[in-house]
């Protein structure tokens, strides 16, 4: 019996566990890869219509809990990135479509090419805080027309990822539903800084970078249940700082129905089994049967 | 800890045209490193570039041998002793430790992170052949170092040069048949231009010989999350940047063929 079947609207995951964007899912083999260890969905890296290189290196450094990184949505543009999706989606991979674009225009053709491709959704990233996109996630009237175009355009699952750098995340998360997203990912990475003090330059050639990593769990698990606790009604993605199980049981408690997880993959792929096994042990042990008994369980325990 | 640690330059020699070889002193890197890892040296304000570790000595001394091919390596060649350099790392799987009898083939600069394997094998007397090749005496690094270790009656160290200023005129892979049919090795080690990279594993792939060789790819993160430095599945920065024969068999439709830019685009060898 599998314990950990899970459902963003009609889009049905084996288990809870999706790979985020960014992190390792750039190219057809590696998507493949990620699935075969164990994943039950992966995100593309962010892509945009024409290819991008990205910032010059440094592009990530670590803190004592976290990881920065200033990546700069490098991908090689829909048209290649499209193929590569195609050879993962026609071996059945569940793969979703991280889309960004410096216009409305833009994001909808990259949507639409990922749609036909066979993806089971896409993924808007208005999130990504070292990257003009991020601002639109900063604002309510564009959050809206970003998502309602998308939306119009294409006939898969819409999910819009949202960031935490801003006064009040259930406000952008309200507008982003209120356009038509059939889900939410929370969140994107937190926005920072690291300088060297040996020599005042700061490391990453970007200055400034996404913080990511056990650093940021309790900003995103209390993203996350601050927004299953508004009037937001759609399936919520948790993603911050997941590392092992009881991680993953955190973000299912505060609300979301899926997790994803990033950093802590730099350990090894064998992270998606073990977190896969803790959550089926704790099922088992605690005779319970479908994850849905112990979504959004803390919002009954006050 | 995936921070640069910065650390002077203590003294720059050159190598050859356009080939400097930087030593510096960072006591993390050469605690751990195992020779055919790398290293991401950080030069402020400019870039961060993977970078093999060329000699590994006493009181946490390194080296990287760098040639100048664009605006990150013509910094670093440029640097003076006093300088300094950010370094992370030791990053990726380097090679497995030698066997009774070894054949180290490095090809230009690519023979950088074999460096500190010949200095290995010959510290503890461990039998090892090296084929070198590289454009011209002027441009091929390292000919005087090896020269040095080496007695030349031994016959254990050879060179071509492309146009014969040195050594034998040719290329290296010309000289594998000959040093293959009088020898028997348990490793062969290889880094250097991917063509010849290749060449060496066809050969070792028909005669079933135990080859590992270090490939190169565009990496950013060093510590296998960004995917940037795909080879099919493997990531260089994290599964390599040595890959075992029975992982190249994988590999082997992309190997000399293909590679991906800073973007991700895949361009043709
Ligand atoms: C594991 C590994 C070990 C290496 N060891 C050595 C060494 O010991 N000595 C040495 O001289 N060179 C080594 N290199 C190659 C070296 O990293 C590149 O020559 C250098 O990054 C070029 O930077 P640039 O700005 O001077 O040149 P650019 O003009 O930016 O590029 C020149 C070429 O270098 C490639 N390159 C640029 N940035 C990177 C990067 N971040 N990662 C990989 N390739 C890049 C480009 O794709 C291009 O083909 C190694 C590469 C790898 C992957
Ligand atoms: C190296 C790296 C690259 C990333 N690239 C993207 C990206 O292209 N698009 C995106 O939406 N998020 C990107 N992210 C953010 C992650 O998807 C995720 O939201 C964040 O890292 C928090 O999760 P984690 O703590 O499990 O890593 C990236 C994160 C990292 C570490």
């Amino acid at each position: 019996m599998n314990f950990l079947e899970t459902a963003l609207g009609s889009i049905k995951l084996d288990n809870p566990l999706i790979i985020a964007s960014g992190v390792l899912g750039t190219t057809a083999e590696g998507i493949k890869l990620l699935y075969e260890k164990g994943a039950g969905a992966v995100v593309t890296k962010t892509t945009t219509l024409s290819s991008k290189p990205g910032y010059a290196n440094p592009t990530v450094v670590s803190t004592p809990s976290g990881l920065l990184n200033s990546m700069g949505l490098p991908n090689p543009g829909i048209e290649e990135m499209s193929r590569e999706v195609a050879s993962a989606c026609c071996e059945g991979v569940p793969v979703i479509g991280s889309v960004a674009g410096s216009s409305i225009s833009e994001f909808i053709e990259v949507a639409k090419r990922f749609e036909d491709v066979g993806v089971i959704g896409v993924e808007l990233n208005i999130s990504c805080p070292h990257e003009r996109v991020g601002l639109i996630g900063q604002d309510c009237r564009l959050t809206y027309q970003v998502v309602k175009s998308v939306k119009d355009s294409v006939k898969i699952p819409v999910i819009v990822k949202l960031t935490p750098n801003v006064t009040n995340i259930v406000e952008i998360a309200l507008e982003a539903v209120k356009a038509g997203a059939d889900a939410l990912t929370a969140i994107n990475t937190v926005k920072g800084m690291v300088i060297d003090v040996n020599t005042g330059y700061p490391i990453l050639s970007n200055k400034f970078g996404g913080l990511s990593g056990p650093a940021i769990k309790p900003i995103a698990v209390r993203c996350v249940y601050e927004i299953y606790a508004s009037e937001v009604k759609v399936p919520i993605i948790g993603v911050g700082g997941i590392s092992n199980w009881r991680d993953a049981l955190e973000f299912l408690m505060a609300g979301a129905c899926a997790v994803q997880i990033g950093t802590s993959l730099m350990k090894g792929y064998q992270v998606i089994e073990k977190i896969k096994k803790g959550l089926t042990g704790y099922m088992k042990k605690n005779k319970l049967k479908k994850l849905n008994q112990i979504i959004g369980i803390s919002h009954k325990r006050c | 800890m995936h921070t640069p640690r910065v650390c002077k330059i203590l003294k720059v020699e050159s190598e050859a045209e356009n080939i400097k070889t930087i030593y510096f002193k960072d006591r993390r890197t050469s605690s751990r490193i195992i020779p055919g890892q790398f290293i991401m040296v950080w030069i402020p304000g400019l870039d961060e570039i993977p970078m093999g570790v060329s000699h590994t000595g006493l009181n946490s001394e390194l080296a990287i041998t760098v040639e100048a091919v664009g605006e990150a390596t013509e910094k670093l060649c440029s640097l003076k002793e006093g300088d300094v350099i950010g370094v992370r790392g030791p990053y990726g799987r380097g090679f497995s430790p030698p066997g009774l009898n070894n054949l180290i083939i490095g090809g230009g600069t690519g023979m950088a992170p074999l460096m500190p394997l010949i200095e290995l094998c010959v510290r503890e007397k461990i039998n090892v052949n090296v084929l070198l090749g590289g454009r011209s005496l002027n441009k091929t690094p390292f000919i005087k170092k090896l020269r040095d270790i080496f007695n030349p009656k031994l016959e254990c160290f050879k060179v071509t040069t492309e146009d014969g200023s040195y050594g034998c005129r040719g290329f290296v892979t010309d000289l594998l048949d000959e040093i293959i049919s009088k020898n028997s090795f348990d490793r062969i080690y290889a880094c250097g231009p991917e063509l010849m990279l290749k060449k060496i594993y066809d050969y070792c792939t028909e005669k079933k010989l135990p080859l590992e060789v270090s490939l190169e790819r565009y990496i950013k993160c060093g510590i296998g999350i960004c995917g940037s430095c795909y080879i099919g599945s493997y990531r260089v920065c994290a599964d390599g940047p040595v890959f075992k024969i029975a992982e190249l068999e994988k590999i082997r439709n992309i190997l000399g063929e293909w590679t991906r830019d800073s973007s991700g685009r895949l361009i043709q060898l």
